[in-house]
C-alpha cells in the first residue's frame, strides 16, 4: 500500500469507527427507539460476522500440500481448550500464538 | 476527590490494562513487520482505537485491499457499537463535549467496564467514566509505542506472529458460542464468508461474506428468533 492510501486507510477506519460508537447518541439520544429490525441485525450480526472473520484468517492456509494446514488447526484448538478452560482471553491468545509459531519451527 | 478518583479508576481499569499489553505487542510487532513506522502505529492507536479493527487494518494495509472493503468491513464489523451507544444513553447524558471523547473511547473493555463498575458515592460518576476511558487508551496507546518500537529496533523473527488476529477471534467466538443460544448466526457467517470466498475470490471474501451474512440474517430472521427461544427454553 502507498503511503497515502495508508493515510487514507487509517483516517477512513478512523471516522468510520467513530461514526458507530457515534450513531446510538445521535439517533436515540432523543428517546425514540430503534426499529426492531435495526435490533436484530446489530443483535445477531456480531457472531456471524466473527464466524465470516476466522474464515477469512484462514484464507491463506495451504490445506492441500506443505503442512496441510495442521499447525494452524492445531493452534486453533489449542486457543479455544485454553479459553474454556481458564477464560483468560490473554492468556488464550498469547500461549495459542506462541504455540504456533513454536510448531512452524519445528516443522 | 480528583486524586480519589484516578486511584479507583486506575484499580478497576486493571485487568483491561494487563489485556492491552499482550494486544498492543500483537499490534505493535504486526504493523511494524508489515513496514508501516511506528509514527503510524501512534496514529492508528490515537485515532481509531479499536483492537479488532486495527488488527484488521494491518491485513488490509499488507493486502493492499480496496477501500471500499476497507470502509465497509470496517463499518460492518462495528455494528455491535450500536448496543453499546444504547445502554449508554443514560449515564452520558449531560456531560457536554466530554461525551465526544466517552463515545470515542467506547471499545469492548471500556463498555464491560461502564456497564459493570459500580461508582462509590464520594466518586463522582461521570469524572470516573471520563477518567477510566482516558486510562484505557493511555494503556492501549502506550502498549502500542513500547511494541511497535521494539518491533522498528530489533528485528524479530515475526513469522506466525499473525496467529494472534486469530487467536483474538477465536476467543471472541467462543464467548460468542456460549451467549448464543441459537447457532444459526455462526452457520450463516461462515457459511457467507465460504461462499464469498468461492465466487467472488479471496479479495472479496470479507466484503462479500459480510453483506451475504445480513442479507442471510434478515431473511431467516423468524428462524433465528424461533430457534433462539426453543434452546432457551431447553436450557
Amino acid at each position: 500500500m502507498s503511503d497515502l492510501k495508508i493515510v487514507a486507510c487509517i483516517a477512513l477506519i478512523a471516522v468510520i469507527t467513530f461514526g458507530t460508537r457515534a450513531l446510538p447518541f445521535i439517533l436515540f439520544g432523543r428517546g425514540d427507539s430503534p426499529a426492531p429490525i435495526v435490533l436484530f441485525v446489530g443483535k445477531y450480526l456480531p457472531p456471524a460476522l466473527i464466524s465470516a472473520i476466522i474464515i477469512y484468517c484462514y484464507k491463506d492456509v495451504d490445506f492441500l500440500t506443505g503442512t496441510h494446514g495442521l499447525p494452524e488447526l492445531a493452534a486453533a484448538f489449542c486457543v479455544v481448550l485454553l479459553h474454556l478452560r481458564f477464560k483468560n482471553t490473554m492468556l488464550s491468545i498469547f500461549a495459542g500464538t506462541v504455540f504456533y509459531m513454536v510448531v512452524l519451527r519445528l516443522c | 476527590m480528583r486524586g480519589r478518583t484516578f486511584k479507583y479508576a486506575l484499580k478497576v481499569c486493571t485487568p483491561v490494562i494487563l489485556g492491552y499489553l499482550p494486544a498492543g505487542f500483537a499490534f505493535g510487532l504486526m504493523i511494524t513487520a508489515v513496514g508501516c513506522s511506528l509514527l503510524t502505529a501512534l496514529v492508528m492507536s490515537l485515532s481509531i482505537y479499536t483492537g479488532a479493527g486495527q488488527y484488521l487494518a494491518v491485513d488490509f494495509i499488507k493486502n493492499n485491499s480496496p477501500l471500499i472493503t476497507v470502509a465497509v468491513s470496517t463499518f460492518l464489523i462495528n455494528c455491535k457499537h450500536l448496543f453499546y451507544g444504547l445502554s449508554l444513553l443514560e449515564k452520558y447524558k449531560g456531560t457536554g463535549l466530554k461525551k465526544l471523547y466517552l463515545i470515542f473511547g467506547l471499545t469492548d473493555e471500556t463498555y464491560a467496564l461502564m456497564t459493570s463498575v459500580h461508582c462509590p458515592d464520594t466518586i463522582d460518576e461521570k469524572h470516573l467514566a471520563l477518567t477510566v476511558t482516558i486510562i484505557n487508551q493511555c494503556a492501549w496507546v502506550f502498549a502500542t509505542f513500547l511494541f511497535a518500537f521494539l518491533g522498528t529496533v530489533v528485528k524479530f523473527d515475526t513469522t506466525g506472529l499473525d496467529f494472534a488476529m486469530t487467536a483474538l477471534f477465536l476467543v471472541i467466538i467462543t464467548d460468542q458460542f456460549k451467549t448464543y443460544k441459537t447457532k444459526l448466526p455462526f452457520v450463516i457467517g461462515a457459511g457467507s464468508a465460504l461462499v464469498a470466498w468461492v465466487v467472488l475470490g479471496k479479495g472479496n471474501l470479507l466484503l462479500g461474506g459480510a453483506v451475504l451474512s445480513v442479507a442471510l440474517l434478515i431473511l431467516f430472521r423468524k428462524h433465528i428468533e424461533a430457534s433462539e427461544e426453543k434452546e432457551a427454553e431447553r436450557k
